[in-house]
């Protein structure tokens, strides 16, 4: 476990492959706990992690409360809307806060790209972790992502990955790129053009065919939509977005035997996929929830193997 | 007052001693033994006109924390600058004649620099109702520019350089085109795809170049279009270029010729600029731009802010890097010793150009000229740090670096108005 030297996980692109697999390899280890009957260990002991959100997410910041008190931390709790900034007070305000406040990890959810990089660079003896920025990265749910792929194929390498939507917009789908990339998994993106950032063409194969990107596929990842996007004109309509790019029975029907569908939730049903898909024995969407458990914990343990007390 | 400056290289060609009094230069010879009241050793730094420069950003009135116009003056003489354009977003705008007497007046009583103000091309900057532009100019403004922004009515637009050209104004343009670069924080490519950062296109820029250019070559205005950052840029001026050749001309800042995208990777304020840093195909482009002619002139596009506002997350810092005080040192740092550009270059980029814009005459480093003069040695190195910066926006994309190249005198009209010898 030695390859770990990080106190900060702000994003997959900075990591390299072994510490990928280190993290991957740690989950492994601490899966089987959320199976016991006591559910606690006491790794994390006296520490105290400050869960900062800026941006309402409740499924990550569940996931990340659970992993902390399933290692036995004591956890702060900072619901913190952007209008904050607005009032004047600065992310390195924040920071200065929690520095008196004593904690020893930070998880941080932010609305604005780099916020987490900033804290990490100011907070020099605190871990930081990056629970989602703007639409840069996503790096927990990427791991989530790569371990459910990993637990379902054993490997990632050489698994054909496809991400469906908005990629312009998805900090799952950078972390996930980069990422997989990294794991040597094949990623290839589906969608409208308008949701595609210019450049993507390096670093996946672009689709804009659905039924042509589904063949031979083996993990399916759909986006979700926000519906705001629609207003600013990316797509005409929900309608004919859930028509091109939409999971339906009939598209179930050609997909073949192997391939699983995956989602970072939560589904808008009947548009990214019809619930009979969510809901179908391809879908792997509930693992994946328990996987980013696992996942947590593995990077609160691996980082307060570094950050010191 | 007799200043004598013993040893420079004259345009970096020919050493020799130089005697100034009552504002002129008045011999140049290789070797002159006069008594002076101030004598000068400076042993082959080389001797320029003072930089004429532009587009700035003074921030005056409004914006003490930022800038003041005394410490304006005197990051802009530590640069080699004795001339400065001010542009007019300032709070309240440089819409009216009180505004623009009392930035040359200040200036005057400060008495290091002369500012040519640049006045707005609507009130408020709304772009709404046009600026008394006849009065503006009568009071001294050089011309008129809504810099910061683009007036987004073409309609309004057509207007603007036809009354500017009624009046005899030049119109200096910021061409960006809103709709296409809203939310944007940097160039739109692979570095913005990589960073998760919002994307400013290209063809933000180059739309509102097109539409400017077309515009003002359809009612016969003059235009200078400011801060270009792109090749595609260049492209399109020096197609209009050939068709109006007295009617165009263009800038760019320092910051495109030395920094690409590349240089955001950890998310520095310091290197977030309106227009974005473009690619290294862009700066390579803009370099040859200014090496044959196709631009114009460099201009800096000084934008001081206080720290507390560079401190904050990318997307939330303000756009603008300060410049004065790097522009001729940086310039020299990475071209002229380089071999990249020649001392006459520097001249006509920095001095000639710019002056020729506004409409006044080069200066000549020959006797009966005017003494508004630079000394730089190229070879001495000195580190940019925020101690180092007169200016009270230490956001420079140079902190850190070490240049080679410093300003050892600024003289102007015959008087040593900074002096690091
Ligand atoms: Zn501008």
């Amino acid at each position: 476990m030695s390859v770990w030297k990080r106190k900060d996980l702000l994003g997959l692109r900075d990591l390299s492959r072994e510490e990928i697999a280190a993290i991957l390899e740690t989950a492994k280890s601490f899966k089987p706990l959320l199976f016991r009957e006591v559910k606690k260990v006491p790794t994390l002991k006296g520490w105290t992690v400050a869960n900062l959100f800026f941006e309402p997410s409740t499924r990550t910041r569940v996931s990340f409360e659970l992993a902390e008190k399933r290692l036995s931390a004591d956890t702060v709790n900072i619901s913190s809307s952007v209008s904050s900034v607005i009032k004047g007070e600065t992310l390195l305000d924040t920071a200065k806060n929690l520095r008196s406040l004593v904690c020893e990890i930070i998880v941080i959810r932010h609305s604005i790209a780099g916020a987490p990089h900033l804290l990490a660079k100011r907070l020099a003896d605190v871990g930081v972790i990056n629970a989602g920025d703007g639409i840069n990265e996503h790096p927990t749910q990427a791991l989530l992502d790569m371990f459910s792929m990993q637990e379902r194929f054993g490997r990632i390498e050489g698994l054909r990955v496809l991400i469906v939507g908005d990629i312009l917009h998805s900090r799952v789908a950078r972390s996930n790129i980069w990422g997989l990339r990294k794991m040597k998994a094949e990623v290839s993106v589906c969608g409208p053009l308008t949701l595609m950032p210019k450049g993507i063409d390096k670093f996946a194969r672009v689709y804009t065919n659905l039924d042509e990107a589904l063949i031979d596929k083996d993990a399916v990842i759909f986006l979700r939509i926000q519906r705001e996007r629609q207003n600013s004109g990316l797509f005409p309509s929900l309608r004919e977005y859930h028509r091109l790019y939409g999971m339906t029975e009939e598209r179930m029907g050609r997909l073949s035997s192997k391939t699983v569908i995956m989602h970072p939730g939560p589904v808008n049903r009947g548009i990214e996929m019809v619930p009979m898909v969510a809901d179908g024995d391809r879908s792997i969407i509930l693992e994946q929830v328990t996987n980013g458990v696992a996942v947590r914990m593995a990077i609160l343990y691996l980082i307060s193997t570094v950050v010191r007390r | 007052m007799r200043v004598l400056l013993r040893g420079v290289d004259i345009l970096g060609e020919n050493r020799a001693d130089v005697l100034l009094e009552k504002g002129c230069i008045v011999r140049i010879a290789p070797s002159l033994s006069i008594s002076a009241d101030k004598v000068y050793d400076l042993d082959g730094a080389v001797l320029l006109p003072s930089l004429c420069d532009i587009h700035t950003h003074s921030r005056q009135p409004g914006s003490d924390e930022s800038e003041t116009l005394e410490s304006f003056s005197k990051a802009a003489v530590h640069g080699g600058v004795t001339m400065a354009c001010t542009m007019p977003n300032t709070n309240p705008v440089v819409d009216n004649p009180a505004i623009v007497s009392y930035l040359i007046r200040e200036a005057k009583r400060i008495g290091l620099i002369d500012i040519y103000p640049v006045a707005s091309i609507t009130m408020g900057q709304e772009g709404k109702i046009l600026t008394e532009m006849a009065q503006l100019k009568q009071s001294g403004a050089v011309a008129v520019s809504e810099d910061g922004k683009s007036v987004e009515s073409a309609r309004l637009m057509r207007y603007a350089f036809e009354y500017a050209k009624t009046v005899g104004l030049l119109v200096m343009v910021h061409c960006e085109d809103p709709s296409l670069s809203e939310g944007g924080v940097m160039n739109e490519g692979d570095v913005s795809l990589r960073l998760g950062l919002r994307g400013i296109p290209e063809i933000s820029e180059t739309i509102g170049i097109l539409r400017d250019l077309e515009i003002a070559t359809y009612v016969g205005a003059r235009v200078h279009i400011c801060h270009i950052s792109l090749g595609r840029s260049v492209k399109i001026i020096s197609r209009y270029k050939r068709f109006y050749p007295h009617l165009i001309t263009c800038e760019t800042a320092p910051h495109y010729l030395i920094f690409t995208e590349e240089d955001v990777e950890g998310y520095p304020t310091n290197f977030k600029m309106n227009p974005p840093l473009r690619r290294e195909q862009d700066r390579k482009t803009l370099l040859r731009a200014i090496k044959s002619g196709k631009i114009d002139c460099i201009a800096t596009d000084h934008a001081p802010h206080p720290d507390w506002e560079k401190e904050l997350e990318f997307e939330l810092s303000p756009f603008g890097v300060v410049g004065l005080e790097t522009w001729l040192s940086a310039v020299v740092h990475y071209f002229v010793n380089s071999g990249q550009l020649t001392w006459r270059d520097v001249k006509r980029l920095c001095c000639d150009r710019p002056r020729e814009i506004l409409g006044l005459s080069p200066i000549d480093l020959t006797e009966g000229n005017i003494a508004d003069l630079v000394v730089i040695d190229p070879k001495r190195e000195w580190r940019v740090e925020a101690k180092s910066l007169f200016s009270r926006g230490k956001n420079s994309p140079f902190l850190g670096k070490v240049l080679k190249g410093k300003v050892l005198l600024t003289i102007k009209s015959g008087k040593v108005v900074f002096e690091d010898v």
